[in-house]
């Protein structure tokens, strides 16, 4: 393994069921630091479900039970003593429907430092600024740090959580679907600024649409019914796949 | 030799005590002071609920194990601790509990408050025992903040401690009037209570027109007030779901929601006793008066839930707009409305303020036979015989029909909650 | 046949109409006929119906000393019920686990039902008769017993609104703020509170609301004196009334004008608590409106 290519999180033999019913089935993959990895596959196929398991947000479900093992920096995320606190901290998040607290534009970036501890008022100014740079909507808003959020339209929201997300300087950003609640100049506008963050930040992606992810990854995973059925770089994927299934679902036989 | 094998055996133990990061045994400590703690809290509550002074030295054993507990937690833990205000409070705590343990034993037995123009003394156990609660739900959410290493868990630690306690308070009453009762009324319910008509201002004889007057009352107020509320609701939700009207209409059912018993009670008495008399036909109207507004509430939600598609399903087959609502919407909204009137029945058999101008007697009025008789209802037999305390031996009776009544009204709850939760239609 | 379709679905509509205005017409009708019975008082007393001075067999019917009786022993019953009522409805919506969950909240549901009289009766023999040695008072009836009856009251109504509030706020706010690192204690005080604190508060007035109309339970452990409690810290006094229980206690034997100033105390208890529950409804209203956005 070159540093060219360190392995940031690694899921080794994951299987989780929702009460009885097994939603993943050993899944195993790396995602690579400082780069995109999309995964990718027809509705209800557990990519959203993958993707949640990386920053155990699944945890919050009841009933959800998960065998297996995610390693981030030499550390197992699903072991007894690890705090999960900790792991949301260095693995951010953005979800699929932008949702911004019902509060102002600052106080919804500074909210995460606030919970981390920063009480500075200077500092946060600068983290606010910061971020919204990082996210392409400092230009947009910087006059406007005090209006509420829900004020903006879906993208630049999207954006502010983007922004919040970057704000707790995580190492690694996971996005569910993060455009598909929005219109194509918006969805336009992210996709720059997923390849502008992979430069300081590892970014796992779940996108139902197949170009976006050829668009702005380098590694692709394409998942079905709950079990992982191919791994490898965007390229290799979408000209050249592996699997019978994959292609047919790269072509858009179904799905 | 002996001696000073075990002497230097001590003097390891108290270098193992001695370093501060000796985790387990830091663990230890916290876990007996919590648990010492909420004991000490259960005692404090004990002792009001059964009005006993738990006594000087068992109160300065309890109130110093606590100090001594968390100094020690302090000295493991706190001491190098940087957040100096969490350090600050504790040292406070830590010293309020030291000198309440010293001077609560000698506060008198008895503190007369006539000094302030009031008629009442604060007794010890009183005092004790509400500074034994608060010193052990403080010390016990102190002593979980160790146990996380002060880390944002820990007072999220405390705040559950917290929150359970109060879940705990709030079930107490619950359980005691429950279960008194229950305990105290079972054995005054018998075949002679339930058939017999009340003879000796209710100490004797039973509550069978009573029931009969209940029952009566309430039939007539679902006939009244159960097509009232769903007429309302089907207008609100099917017909006009925006507007000025609607509004005026929902904040109109709100305000008759909120309506006190007694205010209906003195309109029964001014507008329908003048021309209906002292009748269970007053007491009709104004208990549908009291459960329309419940009944048109939960009947909107019902209607509510039934999905928007159902509805444009049946418009597209040339339904009309009222076909669609008996054929469509009303069916699988139907056990929603049957919960929200059930209810509002309920509460209708459980109010007294209402109707005891406008309706009831206290004995005498048998089996109605037209609905311009006077009636006999549970609720007021009640009240009649809690007025009774003390000058009749009524005591059994008032426990009985306590239980009675309970058992109705708390029956038609679960009912009501039952046929929520197995209709429940999740679209 | 197109015409008679479309006429008969007018009518119905029209018909549904006048039902649903019924609720509305009742409330005005209540309000004519209690202004109107107490019309009498208010022209005999003026701005005196508000003052303390009472005399129930020949005037004057001032009825201060039991609306500042209602005032007192709502503000007691809502220092009990207010802290616990939101503690607890955090407790049931946030960190109870999913099985005790649908055991509590019926459980509290059916707390709600239990009626009034039982609340008096158990007011009576329970907890007067534990007040009364407890603090050497003289007889146990006291605005301490009525505060304890009625915190305990309102404490279901405050705690199921406040619940139903709290499980509105959006799943997604809560995912949000956990995914940046906050512990689920955090998140509560810091997203779930505050999102829904028109909810909370909604409860609380409608709480605050009940206790003030709630009649039965407080007439019967109040001891029920004309007379304004001082000083005000004094729960323990054996005197004092509502007016709820003002107007339970005397109309039975009231005549003349004396019915007319109970009817003025049913008034003012009538707008009190519409108010109480208007604002209410405006709240629940700004609850709706926020998580819609905009």
């Amino acid at each position: 393994m070159t540093s060219k290519n360190k392995i940031k999180m690694d899921i080794r033999n994951l299987n989780l069921w929702y009460d009885k019913s097994q939603a993943l089935y050993d899944i195993t993959v790396p995602v690579l630091e400082n780069k995109v990895t999309a995964i990718i596959g027809p509705s209800g196929c557990g990519k959203s479900t993958l993707i949640r398991c990386l920053n155990r947000m699944n945890d919050i479900i009841n009933k959800c039970r998960i065998e297996g093992s995610v390693i981030m920096d030499d550390v197992d995320i699903y072991e007894k003593k690890t705090d999960v606190v900790e792991i949301r901290k260095k693995v951010g998040m953005v979800f699929q429907k932008p949702n911004p607290f019902p509060k102002s534009i600052y106080e919804n970036i500074a909210y995460g430092c606030r919970i981390a501890g920063i009480r500075n008022k200077k500092k946060l100014d600068e983290i606010v600024e910061n971020s919204l740079k990082e996210a392409a909507l400092w230009d947009e808003v910087s006059d406007r740090l005090d209006d509420s959020a829900m004020g903006f339209s879906g993208g630049q929201q999207q954006r502010l959580c983007i922004a919040r997300a970057l704000a707790i300087n995580p190492d690694v950003v996971l996005m569910d679907e993060p455009c598909s609640a929005l219109d194509p100049i918006a969805t336009a506008k992210i996709e720059e600024l997923i390849r502008e963050l992979v430069k300081n930040y590892t970014v796992v992606i779940v996108t139902h649409n197949m170009q976006q992810a050829a668009r702005v990854s380098n590694y692709t995973a394409y998942m079905y019914l709950g079990k992982l059925i191919e791994y490898g770089g965007t390229k290799q994927i979408f000209e050249n796949p592996k699997e019978e299934s994959t292609e047919n679902y790269i072509t858009g036989r179904f799905g | 030799m002996d001696l000073r094998k075990s002497y230097s055996y001590f003097k390891d133990f108290f270098k193992e005590l001695l370093k501060r990061d000796n985790w387990e045994f830091k663990k230890i400590m916290c876990i007996v002071s919590i648990v010492f703690s909420s004991l000490v809290a259960i005692i404090g509550f004990a002792s009001v609920a059964m009005s006993v002074y738990i006594g000087d030295i068992f109160l300065r054993f309890l109130l110093g194990t606590i100090a001594i507990l968390i100094s020690i937690l302090l000295f493991y833990s706190y001491i190098k601790l940087h957040k100096k205000k969490e350090l600050a409070s504790l040292i406070v705590f830590v010293v309020i509990v030291f000198l309440l343990a010293y001077y609560m034993p000698l506060f008198p037995p008895q503190y007369e408050l006539k000094a302030y123009d009031v008629d009442a003394s604060i007794l010890k156990f009183m005092i004790t025992s509400f500074i034994l609660i608060i010193v052990g739900i403080l010390g016990a959410s102190f002593s979980m903040k160790p146990l996380y290493n002060f880390t944002s868990k820990s007072s999220q630690a405390s705040a559950y401690y917290v929150l359970t306690v109060a879940i705990l308070l709030i079930l107490y009453p619950l359980v005691v009037i429950v279960s008194s009762i229950v305990s105290n009324g079972i054995g005054g319910i018998s075949w002679e209570f339930l058939t017999q008509d009340v003879s000796r201002h209710g100490s004797k004889g039973g509550v069978f027109p009573a029931i009969v007057g209940t029952l009566l009352l309430l039939m007539g107020t679902v006939f009244i007030a159960l097509p009232l509320g769903i007429g309302s609701a089907i207008y609100l939700q099917e017909y006009a779901k925006k507007g000025k009207i609607v509004r005026v209409i929902r904040i109109g059912v709100d305000v008759l929601q909120g309506i006190p018993s007694i205010v209906h009670g003195l309109f029964g008495l001014a507008f329908f006793v003048p021309i209906f008399g002292i009748s269970l036909l007053s007491g009709i109207l104004i208990m549908s008066f009291l459960t329309l507004p419940i009944i048109i509430r939960s009947s909107e939600e019902a209607l509510k839930s039934v999905p928007q598609s159902l509805r444009e399903g049946s418009y597209a087959v040339g339904a009309t707009r009222w076909q669609t609502i008996q054929r469509v919407v009303l069916p699988p909204a139907l056990p929603g409305i049957i919960t929200g009137t059930v209810l509002g029945v309920g509460r209708a058999a459980g109010e007294t303020a209402p109707i005891m101008f406008t309706a009831v007697v206290f004995m005498g009025a048998g089996t109605p036979t037209s609905i311009f008789d006077p009636i006999q209802a549970l609720p007021y037999h009640l009240l009649e015989l809690t007025r009774y305390i003390g000058a009749y031996p009524v005591d059994q009776n008032a426990w009985a029909t306590a239980l009675l009544l309970l058992s109705i009204v708390l029956g038609m709850n679960a009912i009501a909650i039952i046929i929520r939760e197995k209709y429940r239609v999740e679209f | 046949m197109l015409l008679s379709r479309t006429l008969k679905e007018e009518l119905i509509k029209y018909l549904f109409f006048c039902v649903a205005a019924v609720s509305i017409f009742i409330i005005f009708f209540i309000f004519f006929f209690l202004f109107q019975e107490a019309l009498p008082a208010f022209q005999e007393m003026g701005w005196g119906i508000f003052s303390t001075k009472w005399n129930a067999s020949n005037g004057p019917y001032g009825i201060g000393a039991a609306i500042f009786g209602t005032l007192i022993v709502t503000l007691g019953a809502m220092l009990i019920a207010i802290p616990l009522g939101i503690l607890g409805a955090i407790f049931l919506s946030e960190l109870a686990p999913h099985r005790l969950r649908i055991i509590l909240k019926p459980i509290i549901e059916l707390l709600a039902g239990v009626p009034s009289i039982v609340y008096g009766f158990i007011g009576i023999v329970l907890i007067v008769r534990y007040l009364q040695p407890s603090f050497d008072m003289l007889s146990g009836y006291s605005f301490l017993a009525g505060s304890l009856i009625l915190g305990v009251m309102a404490l279901p109504i405050i705690i199921s609104m406040s619940d139903d509030a709290m499980k509105a706020v959006p799943r997604s706010y809560k995912e949000a703020s956990l995914a940046l690192g906050a512990t689920k204690w955090e998140t509560i005080k810091k997203v779930t509170i505050p999102s829904s604190i028109s909810g909370i508060s909604a409860a609380v007035v409608l709480g605050i609301g009940r206790a003030i109309g709630e009649t039965m339970a407080v007439s019967l452990v109040l001891g029920n004196v004309m007379k304004i409690p001082l000083p005000p810290w004094d729960m323990f006094e054996t005197t004092g009334t509502t007016l709820t229980s003002l107007i339970v206690n005397d109309m039975g034997e009231a005549t003349g004008l004396h019915v007319n100033a109970l009817f003025a105390g049913a008034v003012i208890l009538f707008v009190i608590v519409a108010i109480m529950s208007i604002s209410s409804n405006i709240l629940q209203e700004r609850v709706e409106k926020k998580f819609r956005g905009g």
